[in-house]
């Protein structure tokens, strides 16, 4: 370490908080996952398959909304 | 009845054999009659964190297939009385243990030991899910990091769906985090998840917290279980672990950085 090294004292970076926040996303999401029937995953690929066949819509614009109303689903 | 308590984490290498040598060791010198089966069939590790590798004779699947009697199996600790350890077997034969078989292995030990320590192996498999099948209690070892703290999140949602008491309808397992390798220096620095952090994203009750500690590698160097060095701020954790898993509250020590005092910076003393 160089004498110059000495005066410039370094900032540390606080990964902690995006550590804890990365996880908080995962962690919601991989939960809601869990609740969810086992033939959810599939019915939304259908689901999927047959809008994508019948529309030109931007795909992931797309894929955001049907997530909201998958969940909408779920709740009726 | 013996409680059954399994040691779990989802993720490899975060302290869960540690802990349960270490944790089962405290029940037994508080005078609990305490065993601890190893069920990490294929990675046999227990026994060299608990220094009885030597004294091996059966094993946990040799039970299991009738070709040993319990107490062939079980090794009676040297040091602490009320203490057994049951290791696991070193087959690669993955389907060794089975439902039924460990059932009745726990069956014939409930009626002889207060608490039943299973060490569960890593992973979310068949073993895992064997370990903490008949669990009571679960303790869900989690360093701050981040793959640790999502698979114990998963092992969490398998505890709540897949064990005995998920399946029949029952009071679910009773689940305490215990946060291993934990560095205040760090947590300060902003480097590393804080206690409260993880607290808030796995939402379960605290067990207790472990710093990291140069103690834990010395004492597996030498078969002893960390808790029986007093000496060591690891070992004192894993006493006040105990004492909070007993039902007595314990306030929390080891969670700051520790002020060094004048004489100690002058002398520079760890």
């Amino acid at each position: 370490m160089g004498i110059f090294n000495y005066f410039r004292k370094e900032v540390p970076v606080k990964t902690a908080s995006t550590a804890r926040d990365r996880l908080q996303v995962i962690v919601a999401h991989e939960r809601s996952q869990r609740r969810q029937p086992d033939y959810l995953p599939r019915m939304q690929q259908e689901i999927l398959e047959v809008i994508r066949n019948t529309s030109t819509l931007n795909r992931i614009k797309f894929l955001c909304r049907l997530t909201i109303q998958m969940i909408a689903l779920c709740l009726n | 009845m013996a409680k059954i308590i399994v040691v779990t984490s989802g993720k490899g290498g975060v302290g869960k054999t540690t802990s349960s040598a270490a944790i089962g060791t405290g029940l037994a010198q508080r005078g609990h009659k305490t065993i601890i089966i190893d069920f990490d069939v294929g990675l046999r590790n227990l026994d060299l964190i608990m220094g009885c590798e030597r004294r091996v004779v059966y094993d946990f699947v040799n039970v299991l297939n009738g070709e040993a009697s319990l107490t062939q199996a079980m090794i009676k600790d040297k040091r602490i009385d009320k203490l057994f350890v049951l290791p696991a077997s070193q087959t690669r034969d993955k389907d060794a243990l089975t439902q039924e078989g460990v059932q009745t292995v726990l069956n014939e030990l409930k009626e002889n030991f207060d608490f039943i320590i299973c060490d569960s192996p890593a992973g979310i498999e068949k073993g895992a899910q064997m370990a903490l099948y008949y669990a009571d209690e679960a303790i869900v070892v989690t360093n701050p990091e981040v793959s640790s703290v999502r698979d114990s999140d998963r092992i969490l949602g398998i505890l709540q769906s897949k064990s005995l008491r998920a399946e029949t309808g029952g009071e679910p397992v009773k689940e305490h985090l215990l946060l291993t390798r934990y560095n205040p220096v760090r947590v300060d620095a902003g480097e590393m998840l804080s206690v409260s952090d993880v607290e808030d994203i796995l939402a379960i009750p605290l067990l207790g917290v472990i710093p990291e500690s140069e103690a834990v590698l010395k004492a597996s160097n030498q078969g002893v279980p960390v808790i029986l060095d007093e000496q060591a701020l690891a070992g004192q954790a894993y006493n006040d672990a105990v004492e909070r898993l007993l039902g007595n509250e314990v306030e929390y020590r080891f969670l700051e950085v520790e002020k060094k005092g004048f004489l100690k910076r002058l002398l520079g003393g760890k």
